[in-house]
């Protein structure tokens, strides 16, 4: 209680805290949009490089594993922990969510043509940066933007129904190649906030994913090995045993968040969907091969 | 450009921090406060798992009467969005970009 009356003689009303707190706050949020908008003022080319730099770490750091491997995540490099996963991928769990994913489909075939003229086998394209909306488009976004201009309710992101569709038109992108561009400096904004997400430490544990899926991959943490980062996107939506139904990469991220105690964002928020566009283009090259299985 | 700008939030945050303590000056003002750090702390992305939980549990504590509770939890949230806080301020100019990922 001591604390909090030190300077009991220099009290102020409650009114100049507020404003003095508002004032503070507008001037970091001003802070905050110009350093995004400093960081954005980068050259495009140099900045994807990375693409370059992080596929080139992880062929280092891993020798043995030949590139396309890395889709399979953790499995990649725990012998024991994928024996299992091969036993599970016999009669894999995700199976009956892509039969409904079809139905679900065929349902709506002609609005989701409209919006998706290439058909359900686009999982590759995503994430993407759509001009008009000035925003990062993912494939679950895409599809809700889709029925809601059709006059089709909206899918709940963590939902099964949404998942069962995605995990469809996923295994129709089966073996298609990544391929994310960065068409200009507002999607490099969006990318590089992504990146920063992924570099910066958070939550009481004081982790960056950096961390974990970077310096640590390959490494044990309780009873899990830590995967890498590359690959990380490619075979979504999952099937957790852990979960035990099909769950979305953004439900990854708000775990990922959580066990370094740092608070979540909500599924699709513009956190999330630049992250995931930061994580989705380190893997271009690589084949999607979602849904997948998972521990 | 930057500079300047980085230069001017690190200003505002010392002169906050080294005149933010005299508002601490009852209940109400350090529930202001935090909340407000708490916002502050949302904004830049860097908010800690369970300090609004904490918060929540101080008011709990408060409105049921056990003041010596209901401080402790406060103290608790207050303690973790400073700490938070200062954590993601620090992500700006202190990121973790590694050698190999340097242009
Ligand atoms: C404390 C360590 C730790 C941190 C920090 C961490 N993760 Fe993880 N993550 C894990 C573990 C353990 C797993 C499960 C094993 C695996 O697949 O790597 C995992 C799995 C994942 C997976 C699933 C991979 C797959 O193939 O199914 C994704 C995606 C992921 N993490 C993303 C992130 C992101 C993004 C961050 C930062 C917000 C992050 N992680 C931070 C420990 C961590």
């Amino acid at each position: 209680m001591e604390i909090f009356v030190r300077h009991a003689t220099l009290r102020l009303p409650s009114v100049v805290v507020a404003v003095s707190i508002k004032t503070f706050s507008a001037l970091l949020i001003a802070a905050w949009v110009i350093q995004a908008a400093c960081l954005a003022d980068t050259n495009i080319p140099e900045n994807l490089a990375d693409l370059e730099k992080i596929q080139q770490y992880f062929e280092d750091r891993f020798p043995d594993v030949p590139k396309h491997e890395f889709a399979n995540g953790v499995y990649a490099l725990d012998s024991v922990a994928r024996d299992n996963w091969e036993a599970l991928e016999e009669f894999p769990p995700y199976e009956i969510y892509i039969d409904s994913g079809e139905t679900l489909w065929n349902q709506h075939q002609k609005q989701y043509l409209e919006c998706f003229p290439d058909g359900p086998g686009i999982k590759h394209r995503y994430p993407r940066w759509d001009e008009q909306l000035g925003t990062v488009i993912t494939l679950a976004y895409a599809i809700n933007l889709c029925r809601e201009k059709h006059n089709l309710a909206t899918y709940d992101y963590m939902g099964e129904t949404l998942n069962s569709l995605i995990a469809y038109m996923a295994y129709l992108s089966r073996d298609k190649i990544i391929n994310i561009t960065v068409p200009n400096k507002q999607a490099l904004g969006a990318y590089l906030d992504g990146k920063r997400f992924y570099f910066s430490r958070r939550g009481q544990l004081n982790f960056a994913c950096y961390h974990c899926h970077f310096e640590n991959a390959g490494k044990r943490l309780r009873t899990e090995t830590l995967g890498p980062a590359l690959g990380q996107t490619t075979g979504w939506p999952t099937y957790r045993n852990k979960w035990g139904y099909l769950g979305p990469l953004h439900k990854r991220y708000i775990g990922c968040n959580q066990q370094v105690r740092a608070a979540p964002f909500a599924p699709q928020s513009e956190e999330y969907r630049n992250l995931e566009y930061f994580h989705t283009h380190m893997n271009n090259g690589l084949p999607i091969n979602g849904p997948s299985v998972r521990r | 450009m930057c500079v300047i700008f980085r230069i001017f939030v690190i200003f505002f945050i010392y002169i906050f921090l080294s005149i933010s303590h005299i508002f601490a000056s009852d209940w109400q003002t350090a529930i202001a406060e935090t909340e407000a750090l708490i916002t502050q702390t949302k904004t830049a992305g860097g908010l800690w798992r369970d300090t609004e939980k904490l918060l929540a549990q101080a008011k709990e504590f408060q409105s049921n009467g056990n003041q010596q509770e209901a401080y402790t939890f406060l103290h608790k949230a207050k303690q973790q969005a400073e700490l938070a806080h200062q954590q993601a301020t620090k992500q700006l100019d202190n990121l973790l970009i590694p050698y190999y990922l340097k242009h």
